[in-house]
């Protein structure tokens, strides 16, 4: 089976990228100001992005309550992270030059609602881009999803178009080919 | 492992879809930590395998039998390699390990161009324990519970 079409989510991550980049553009205009406003828009950028990539994911133009749930409580995560970030910022003395990358990377967390929404919320033990692996945020392989049977999945981690993989994604594409499920219950 | 997980009341109150919930997420983390056991071996010539046990409906065990894996996970102490009689020992330097502690991962290391024969016993400082297994469940108690929360989220979804 080829590679999902990802552009919708490409798009997406490519837009709050430039969102977040004007905004830590002008927090190193104005700082040490800034820091409370900056982090203020990167949370409703992080909100509104990861409910858009759960949508997109899942094909669909509402969210169920189990996805409000998942998007919910992946936006709570980021925000924390963000929080100790802010928090970094503001005591340094000095708008340090790896911010504004580091600032960007969280642009890459809405892969996970993305891809939640695209296997359907199955109970998988990993979503692309979800820190999990040695590539962390970076990663671009997809699962591939075959229905087999009323709560019958066979789930394949498939690896990414790119020259280069790290080492997870090698190991679960080789261990999950497939990943079974049946019932609605993951097997080992 | 202590997880924080939302437990929807319908969910709460039906213990088939709370059994299976339970089930998924112990298979996830297992499947996830052989995945990492074998992201440390596999740079390796003569690899261990790894399996998952059911050992009881709330517990699984992921290991291997190999020796060689247990004694680099656990570390050796100095010790002497004594030539067997009429044999020498052979080593080639510079030596470089696949694999380093507390990592979870394996390079491709290196045996080096040049052989250096032994003939008698020589002192090996010991190995430093790679220590996979802390590290692999350090990694995924810390993802228990979007693991829980996903098992859960399958079911009410």
């Amino acid at each position: 089976m080829p590679a999902p079409n990802t552009a919708p989510l490409d798009w997406l991550i490519q837009r709050l990228t430039r969102l977040i980049q004007t905004a830590t553009n002008a927090l190193e205009a104005e700082y040490p100001n800034g820091v409370e406003a900056w982090q203020e828009e990167l949370s409703r950028q992080l909100t509104r992005y990861h409910v858009a990539a759960m949508l997109a994911g899942a094909d669909v133009d509402t969210l169920t309550p189990a996805m409000r749930t998942a998007v919910a409580r992946d936006v709570r995560t980021q925000l924390r992270f963000l929080e100790r970030f802010g928090v970094e910022i503001q005591s340094a003395g000095q708008f340090q030059p790896g911010w504004a990358a580091r600032a960007a990377m969280y642009a890459d967390s809405i892969k996970s609602p993305y891809w939640r929404g695209k296997v359907k919320m199955l109970p998988l033990p990993a979503m692309p881009g979800d820190g999990s692996t040695q590539c962390l945020t970076r990663c671009k392989c997809w699962w591939e999803i075959s229905e087999v049977g009323e709560g019958d999945y066979d789930c394949y981690w498939r690896l990414g178009a790119t020259e280069l993989h790290c080492q997870t994604c090698p190991q679960r594409s080789q261990e999950w080919a497939p990943l079974r499920i049946r019932g609605g219950v993951v097997q080992i | 492992m202590k997880a924080k997980a939302l437990i929807p009341k319908k969910l709460a109150c039906n213990p088939a879809a709370m059994a299976r919930v339970i089930q998924n997420t112990l298979n996830t983390q297992a499947l996830a930590i052989k995945v990492d056991f074998g992201v440390t071996v596999q740079t390796w010539e003569s690899k261990p395998t790894f399996s998952i046990r059911s050992v009881s409906p709330y517990e699984r065990e992921i290991g291997t039998d190999d020796e060689n894996y247990s004694r680099l996970n656990e570390g050796t102490p100095p010790h002497v390699i004594t030539p067997r009689k009429g044999r020498v020992l052979v080593f080639r330097t510079p030596f470089r390990a696949k694999t380093v502690p507390n990592s979870i991962s394996s390079g491709p290391g290196s045996k080096g161009a040049n052989t250096v024969f032994i003939t008698g016993p020589v002192n090996h400082p010991g190995t430093k324990p790679r220590q996979w297994d802390k590290a692999i469940k350090k990694k995924w108690d810390r993802l228990i519970g979007p693991l829980f929360q996903r098992a859960i989220d399958a079911e009410v979804n």
